[in-house]
């Protein structure tokens, strides 16, 4: 009966897809050409390939590991099973803190985004406090709300902002590709590494896992979300090379809000405001995820409730999101998420995943003898 | 509290030990109620009944009449040899005087023979179209093709109407009393074996547990039942059309039909029903889904337009163009006022209106829409109060809320406007789009009956996107959406109603 009552807050296996890309797709879009063109130059499309075929097998091995722990719950389980009680506790607790500073960071960057190209003098407690309201609104709904919410953030800016990205061809080198592979291997693996980072946010299907209906079969889907993200990626950076050459990229924040100052129609001009706009449902739905997770999180370490967890973990962001102001600040809080994120990826998962298979060896064998 | 509850309890005792000497006894401190002594051959009668519920022809001819004409065939008479005497169906003889009290403020007279006075015979005499209209013409749901048959006051006839078209012995009606105070008939229509069971138990459940005085009308059981009273969007469609109803129930929907009202409710329903007009049925496929998504795109222009035109000229004025900006300027130089108070402005103008139109006899609304629309408007503009553009803006999404067939969902669209407006007043497009935002979200949370509201979107269902966006030819409308949960999913043999020919053949 238990079983039955808890269908009604699952997801079908289908909207992992959608999960999964609009929490890879955030922030990151916007600016990651700048980092990417330092490394790796007019190759960098190459490190975006590299990096994702990276994080496909990084998506790969989180559905091993829950295969292989026999679990269908989440990676605070998973943790206390493999790390006993106690380290195990600490992991989860470090995954905790993760979710928060990514909730925070996304939050802080967008309202830098807004405050730097729209609304110069507005204060950070304004954006900060209706987005975080709006948060509560939608996590307090539950899962599947925030899951709606991920469908709406991928479809209508794939319906709106995508579209303006091609504009800027009209005025497209093509040359710029040329030549290939101008840059060592090695450059390109430095510039994947900072791609690696875009990809990040797939992990919180870690903490969501037990929330999708037949958590196996969600997995293709899982992947061709990854496919997505990596042709939305590569979409990007074709634009970007064609349209601006190196030199230009590397005096650029934002490049890709940049792209949208060129479409021009006859009512409209300066299209990166509809563009920053809209953005609001990419990154909200980031933040739910992210909100959502640490609550989830704190529910299965520490048995508190959600409900009376989330006002004060939105307090604590609505706080934290107003002590970083300079561009400094905000640039040093990213590169510390940013750092969590990159070697929980290339660190945790594969290590959770050689542990995972090799204590299931271990047992098999055991048993056999 | 005890003192309360000792009444209460005093005042149940009272009525448990009721009897009916007592009911007559409170029943004739009104002047209404009539007891009619009658004796004929020998026999001693006594006939209550209340003078504003019974139709007084059928009282002469049909008891009357035949009580004192055919009395003198039967020399012995036992209260239950009325049924043959008189001609009239279904005469109840008991002694409930719970059940006695309900039958006679309903408008049945009460027989009791002086010889036996504790049973009586409840005899249907209630008048019941007196007063009522015989028709109604369904103009405030018009469409050009169709019929033009609406449902009116009295449920009787309603029943009747929508059991001649569904010819199945499958359609039930579930008879429910709901108000303390009107006793109205409400009735649950389903068809059995298409409507989900569990729906059916919800709506049956959720309309018998009300607690209310007096039923006006429909809509307050729509209130009572609905899943999140504290959404300004409709739970479910209330319609006065009969073809509406009827889809409803074929599509595996459930009906609440309530006794004076001649508004339906249909559900559970998703948003898309509100926009869903009988007349996109009646027309070629191609035109039905054209004016529906003319429909469609009338409903975001009357949510977006005024709150899109503060936010770019508030805070985002490099949007406009060149060629744009100077007749913006040249209509707006003289406006005193910030756009978001010219904005306000002439919505709240538009909003006065509308609401006095719908308030004033017709005859003298039509002056007041030419007073408001020619006179105000023409003059506010070489007032300077505000702007051309935004004349044409307000007016155009006026218009455009009015093509929502449902009344409670234009209504609903001439709300949510308004935050819509205050959003993009304090934080331009970014605002808007945060309240758009809340409002998918606020979509997505929304149930009806239990069931999602916001489907086929979210959750989303691909093969129900037939009849949502656009009005699919028939033959791709053959299955009933899933979202419902139907008992059996085919409507028709859709290979029957493809019938693909080869050219020539």
């Amino acid at each position: 009966m238990k079983q039955a009552e808890r269908e009604r807050f699952l997801i079908s296996p289908f909207f992992v897809f959608f999960t999964i890309h609009c929490s890879q797709v955030g922030i990151g879009v916007l600016s990651f050409q700048r980092n990417l063109n330092e490394k790796a130059g007019h190759d960098g499309w190459i490190s975006v390939i590299i990096a994702g075929i990276a994080a496909h097998f990084l998506i790969w091995m989180i559905y091993k590991i829950f295969q292989l722990s026999g679990s269908s719950e989440d990676v605070t389980n998973i943790n206390i099973q493999y790390f006993g009680k106690w380290f195990g506790n600490v992991l989860n607790i470090g995954f905790v803190v993760y979710f928060l500073l990514l909730a925070l960071i996304v939050l802080r960057l967008y309202i830098e985004v807004i405050q730097v190209s729209m609304f110069p003098l507005m204060g950070t407690w304004q954006f900060s406090l209706i987005l975080l309201l709006l948060t509560y609104y939608t996590v307090s709904g539950g899962f599947r709300v925030v899951v709606g919410l991920c469908v709406w953030g991928v479809v209508i800016p794939l319906l709106t902002i995508f579209p303006m990205l091609f504009f800027p061809l009209e005025y497209a080198h093509y040359r710029n590709f040329l030549p290939i592979l101008d840059h060592s291997v090695i450059d390109i693996f430095k510039g994947a590494k900072e791609v690696t980072v875009e990809y990040l946010g797939f992990e919180m299907l870690l903490m969501y896992y037990s929330f999708v209906k037949d958590g196996q079969q969600s997995h293709k889907w899982a992947q061709w979300a990854n496919v997505f993200t990596m042709f939305i990626y590569l979409v990007v950076i074709f634009i970007s090379t064609v349209f601006y050459n190196e030199e230009q990229i590397k005096h650029i924040i934002w490049p890709t809000l940049t792209l949208g100052k060129i479409p021009e129609i006859p009512f409209i001009e300066r299209m990166e405001y509809i563009i920053i706009s809209i953005y609001v449902l990419v990154v909200f739905p980031i933040i739910c995820l992210a909100v959502w997770s640490v609550t989830r999180g704190l529910k299965r370490i520490a048995a508190l409730k959600q409900r009376v967890s989330l006002p004060f973990i939105l307090i604590i962001l609505f706080i934290a999101s107003l002590f970083f102001n300079k561009r400094e600040e905000i640039e040093q809080l990213g590169k510390i998420v940013s750092t969590a994120g990159f070697y929980l990826l290339v660190g945790y998962i594969p290590a959770l995943y050689m542990y995972a298979s090799f204590m299931k060896r271990f047992k098999s064998k055991a048993s056999i003898e | 509290m005890s003192i309360f509850s000792f009444l209460f309890k005093k005042n149940k005792l009272e009525k448990q030990t009721k009897t009916l000497s007592h009911l007559l006894k409170s029943l004739k401190q009104s002047s209404d109620f009539v007891h009619l002594p009658f004796q004929t051959n020998g026999h001693y009668f006594s006939i209550y009944y209340f003078d504003s519920l019974v139709d007084p022809k059928l009282l002469q001819q049909h008891v009357l009449c035949h009580l004192q004409q055919d009395l003198s065939e039967h020399s012995s008479l036992s209260i239950h040899d009325l049924q043959q005497i008189i001609p009239i169906q279904r005469i109840e003889v008991t002694a409930d005087v719970e059940m006695i009290e309900t039958k006679l403020l309903k408008g049945f007279a009460m027989i009791q023979l002086l010889d036996a006075t504790d049973r009586c015979a409840l005899i249907n005499l209630a008048s019941e179209n007196l007063g009522l209209r015989q028709n109604n013409d369904s103009e405030n749901e018009f469409s050009v093709v169709g019929p033009k048959v609406g449902f009116v006051e009295n449920i009787g006839t309603n029943l009747h109407l929508l059991r001649r078209q569904i010819v199945t012995p499958n359609l039930i009606f579930r008879e429910l009393t709901v108000g303390s105070m009107s006793k109205t008939k409400v009735v649950v229509a389903y068809i059995n074996g298409i409507a989900n069971d569990q729906t059916i138990e919800t709506v049956i459940q959720r309309v018998s547990e009300i607690e209310f005085d007096v039923v006006f009308d429909t809509s307050l059981i729509d209130q009572m039942i609905s899943d999140n009273s504290s959404s300004p969007f409709p739970s479910f469609v209330s319609t006065e059309r009969i073809d509406r109803v009827i889809y409803a129930l074929v599509g595996g929907q459930v009906a609440i039909f309530a006794d004076g009202s001649p508004y339906v409710i249909t559900g559970p329903s998703t948003l898309f029903d509100f926009f869903t007009s009988p007349e996109d049925y009646y027309l070629p496929w191609i035109l039905g889904s054209f004016f529906r998504l003319i429909r469609l795109f009338g409903v975001m222009f009357s949510i977006l337009a005024s709150p899109i035109y503060i936010a770019v000229l508030t805070y985002h004025y490099e949007m406009i163009p060149k060629d744009l900006l100077g007749p913006i300027i040249f209509s707006r130089s003289n406006v005193p006022f910030p756009p978001t108070l010219e904005v306000l402005f002439l919505e709240i103008t538009i909003e006065l209106l509308r609401e006095a139109g719908a308030r004033l006899p017709t005859k003298v609304a039509q002056t007041l829409g030419i007073v408001g629309g020619i006179v105000i408007g023409q003059a506010s503009v070489e007032a300077a109060l505000t702007s051309n553009i935004l004349l044409i803006i307000v007016s155009l999404a006026a218009l455009a809320s009015f093509t929502t067939p449902i009344f409670k969902m234009s209504n609903t669209i001439r709300f949510i406007r308004f935050p819509i407006i205050f959003f993009a007043s304090f934080w331009g497009g970014v605002g808007i789009v945060f309240a758009i935002c809340l409002l998918l979200i606020h979509l997505g949370k929304l149930q009806s009956f239990g069931n999602p509201y916001f489907v086929p979107l979210y959750p989303l269902r691909v093969k129900a996107f037939a009849d949502s966006f656009i009005r699919s030819p028939y033959h791709l409308t053959a299955k009933r959406p899933s979202y419902l949960r139907p008992r059996t999913f085919w409507r028709y043999d859709p290979k029957k109603a493809k019938q693909k020919k080869d050219i020539d053949e």
